[in-house]
């Protein structure tokens, strides 16, 4: 178990850096995910075209596949990013088509009739949308969030395989050195075991907090 | 232009009609900027040349990618079968009445849900040659991808099960009906009627994570995908060739998912609503 104290340093810098990983590529899809659903609920033919395109072409494309055309893929056109933002930008864009399908439903399910008597009031929709529906929404988002937020988490150990430190290139290498694979992967499980857990547990407290009703998580 | 959001604004009237309008000139304005700066840039480095295309599409490289998408289709069948009874199982031991096989079956699902795939996969790809036991790259690469699915898949089963109504197990139950009886007749036949369109969605994530066998060398479509582009030189052209090759097998999959979920929306109105909610989805 020795070897565990001598490579403490170096997990929990991975795991520093799958968590901001995950943070930075999550803010990015609520960002995205939140101006596509707009889109995709808007009076406006084109803008619901491009909502339904992103959703569908970006959520039907392997995430891996994603994240190797933008790091081996667009260089060859002249367009190469820095690694750590190749990651964050095709986990926040596939992430925020989740996000976007999500905000949607959670749109569509706020009762008809309370936009319908704010629409009654000559509430514009712009007024609809911040006012009432969102707000109301994102009640019922707050646990499909989370759990989008565990997959953004889950997804940035594909970057061990692309040349990114994070937790589980770290264990690639602690087992390396050590030889301990068993343990060395037993711990760096828990790791993103006590990470998603800690994520989902937050999430149902805050929707107690919100609600005040207990919901199962 | 009908669509389920209507209801959140009303007809439009003139001025309502015109500012669409100017939207969506603009929208197009800025689209077809993004597009043709694109298109300058790809010219620019002679990607809209015949050249590349051509020695991309050249039937020898064609059949090679098209082999490693019946390889890939392969990989995702085989641990959807395997994962399929495993998790209906699964499922009902998690609802049945032994304790100890509950529990156990709730950490199985918990902890592997917790897990990253690739970390499943790296663990069998470096443990298990240490403890001597040498697996093909075909199964390095199943293996992890069915026992992951098996927790999803039961979550989706349980969801599902508990979806049916109580008074139809309790009133077959109360029939003199064993529970096996019980979910053999009643409770599976409602319950697949359910999960149908969450279960095809769950394969086309599956089929999504095949793509990991570039990791342990599969030689499926990306796989082979990077070996061409490689050893074409057009590895820009390959991978737009690879990604709408999956974007194709998954929209018609989506399809097939949209087309499920109609017709079994239709006669009733049981669906799995607040629960599907609950289940993690992970891509």
């Amino acid at each position: 178990m020795l070897f565990v104290v001598s490579a403490a340093g170096e997990i929990v810098a991975g795991f520093l850096t799958t968590l901001e990983l995950a943070v930075s590529s999550f803010a990015l899809a609520l960002v995205m995910g939140t101006l596509m659903a707009t889109c995709r609920v808007s009076p406006v033919p084109v803008l619901r075209m491009l909502g339904a395109a992103y959703v569908e072409i970006v959520r039907n494309v392997p995430l891996f596949v994603i994240l190797i055309f933008l790091i081996f893929g667009l260089p060859d056109t002249g367009l190469t990013l820095p690694l750590f933002a190749c990651l964050v930008l095709g986990i926040g864009a596939y992430t925020g088509t989740y996000v976007c399908e999500t905000i949607r439903s959670g749109i569509l399910a706020v009762p008809r009739g309370e936009i319908e008597a704010a629409r009654s009031l000559g509430f514009s929709i712009t007024q609809i949308l911040t006012v009432i529906v969102l707000p109301t929404a994102f009640r019922s988002m707050i646990q499909p969030l989370a759990n989008i937020f565990i997959s953004a988490i889950l997804a940035t150990a594909l970057g061990a395989s692309l040349g990114v430190v994070e937790l589980t290139n770290v264990a690639t290498r602690v087992q390396d050195r050590s030889g301990q694979i068993l343990t060395t992967f037993v711990i760096v499980g828990a790791g993103y075991v006590v990470l998603t857990l800690s994520v989902g547990f937050l999430a149902s407290w805050y929707q107690t907090m919100l609600t005040g009703t207990r919901r199962r998580f | 232009m009908a669509a389920d959001s209507d209801f959140l604004f009303d007809v439009q009237g003139p001025k309502a009609r015109r500012r669409t309008a100017i939207i969506t000139v603009l929208a197009i304005i800025v689209f077809a900027a993004i597009l043709i700066e694109a298109l300058v840039q790809l010219g620019q480095h002679g990607h809209l040349s015949p050249e590349p295309w051509e020695a991309t599409f050249a039937a020898p490289v064609s059949l090679y990618l098209a082999e490693g998408l019946l390889l890939s289709l392969q990989a995702g069948l085989i641990a959807g079968l395997l994962a399929f009874p495993i998790a209906a199982l699964v499922a009902i031991v998690r609802l049945g009445r032994n304790r100890y096989l509950a529990t156990l079956a709730f950490w199985y699902v918990e902890i592997t849900r917790a897990l990253p795939l690739l970390l499943i996969i790296f663990f069998f790809q470096l443990y298990l040659p240490s403890t001597g036991l040498k697996i093909p790259v075909f199964w390095q690469l199943v293996a992890p991808l069915a026992i992951y699915h098996v927790s999803v898949l039961s979550e989706i089963f349980r969801a599902g099960i508990e979806a049916v109504p109580r008074g139809q197990s309790e009133a077959a139950r109360s029939l003199g009906l064993s529970m096996g009886w019980t979910y053999v007749s009643i409770l599976i036949p409602q319950a697949s009627r359910i999960v149908l369109p969450s279960l095809v969605n769950q394969y086309i994530r599956l089929f999504k994570d095949t793509s990991l066998g570039f990791i342990v060398s599969y030689p499926e479509l990306l796989t082979r995908g990077r070996t061409m582009g490689e050893y074409t030189g057009y590895l820009f052209e390959t991978y737009v060739v690879v990604g709408v090759t999956y974007l194709v097998v998954d929209l018609a999959l989506a399809m097939i998912a949209r087309a499920l979920d109609r017709r079994l929306r239709s006669p009733r109105p049981a669906r799995i609503t607040k629960s599907s909610a609950t289940i993690q989805a992970h891509f």
